[in-house]
């Protein structure tokens, strides 16, 4: 069984890592559940990303929650102004795994409006992405919400996590107000029963799919859903590591 | 002549933007992508290819841009496409899906 990377954690502390639960439980969460997943190695990371990006990460923490996952919380205050949307956050939780399947919640990540479409998600996503084939982990776990991801994520080829959160991006009444016309609404209606009349109700609904239409952005921004990525799916993983490795295509040979 | 709430709904796309999306692929990708889902779309949910091409705005052009451009995928996508067609009296998905679903596994 692989063990996990020693974590250096006076060295840690001294970059201004903290940890806020014990560092004997934090050791034995990861040696237990994650032996592989060097958790140095991503802070190290982060760190570089930071420096690449020019800013310093204003606080770096460590610990277990309340339902025992681990958090890795990243958080940059633009200190030059004392606008709240300018702070710059990165949240994980390595999960406890349940029914032998290990999953990392991508519980938050927000960029200022400062730091968007510059490409700098590729460089805070990969740190983590890198371990988790070391970490044998199945899942990845995300939200998208008011602050983003409803069109991103689904173009990335998450999936709604089942049928009541994919039902959650259909708002026809929106659609309509937006102009989507009734039979594109129907037909997005007649594929989400077709799907769930012969799969149970909490398979994941493959929104990328969906993220191809010609009004995809007004279909998905804004909305709020569970997304899953299976990484055991080849389809799922193959469609993000081309968005996450920009030279990487995902082209049948030709 | 009129435009068409598509195009405005494109030109209005443009506009926009999810503050999470800012890693970019291709237009080679991302037409591999929309034309694949189009026909995955199709046979998932049983309904005629011309009314899946409407709502992915793919005309018959690009359906030959594609076969240019991916001839393997575009040949199998097309045969499972003909079976899907064959059967299309009874609707026999059953056996049409999983020869789909396998080209789609294997082109991606």
């Amino acid at each position: 069984m692989p063990q996990s990377a020693i974590i250096q954690f006076d060295a840690l502390e001294q970059q201004g890592v903290f940890f806020s639960s014990d560092k004997q439980a934090i050791t034995s969460f990861l040696t237990t559940y994650y032996p592989g997943f060097d958790l140095s190695a991503v802070l190290y990371e982060l760190d570089k990303v930071a420096k690449m990006w020019d800013f310093e990460w204003g606080q770096k923490s460590i610990g277990l929650g309340g339902l025992g996952g681990l958090m890795i919380h990243h958080q940059y205050d633009n200190l030059d102004t004392s606008d709240e949307a300018d702070c710059l956050l990165v949240r994980r939780i390595l999960k406890p795994p349940t029914a032998d399947k290990k999953r990392i919640s991508h519980e938050e990540m927000y960029l200022p409006p400062s730091m968007q479409q510059k490409g700098l998600s590729r460089h805070l996503i990969l740190p983590y992405y890198r371990q988790y084939a070391n970490a044998k982990i199945d899942f990845i776990d995300a939200q998208a919400g008011a602050t983003g991801g409803g069109y991103a994520l689904a173009r990335y080829g998450f999936a709604a996590a089942n049928k009541k959160e994919a039902t959650n991006v259909l708002d026809d009444e929106r659609l309509r107000r937006i102009g989507v016309d009734d039979d594109s609404i129907e037909l997005l209606h007649e594929d989400l029963e077709e799907f769930y009349s012969s799969n149970p109700l909490e398979s994941p609904f493959l929104m990328w799919e969906w993220a191809q239409t010609s009004f995809a952005k007004e279909l998905l921004m804004g909305t709020h859903w569970k997304a899953v990525l299976d990484l055991q799916n080849k389809a799922q993983k193959s469609i993000f590591e081309s968005y996450l490795y920009s030279s990487r295509r995902v082209l049948p040979s030709s | 002549m009129t435009t068409s709430v598509l195009d405005t709904r494109s030109g209005h796309s443009d506009r926009l933007h999810d503050p999470l999306y800012d890693m970019e692929v291709s237009e080679e990708q991302l037409f591999f992508y929309k034309v694949v889902a189009a026909f995955s779309l199709a046979f998932r949910s049983k309904r005629p290819l011309a009314r899946v091409f409407k709502l992915y705005n793919l005309t018959q052009q690009d359906i030959a841009r594609f076969e240019e451009l991916f001839p393997e995928a575009a040949k199998k996508m097309l045969e499972a496409a003909f079976i899907a067609a064959f059967f299309m009296p009874t609707c026999d998905y059953n056996f049409a899906k999983p020869v789909f679903f396998i080209c789609v596994s294997h082109s991606l």
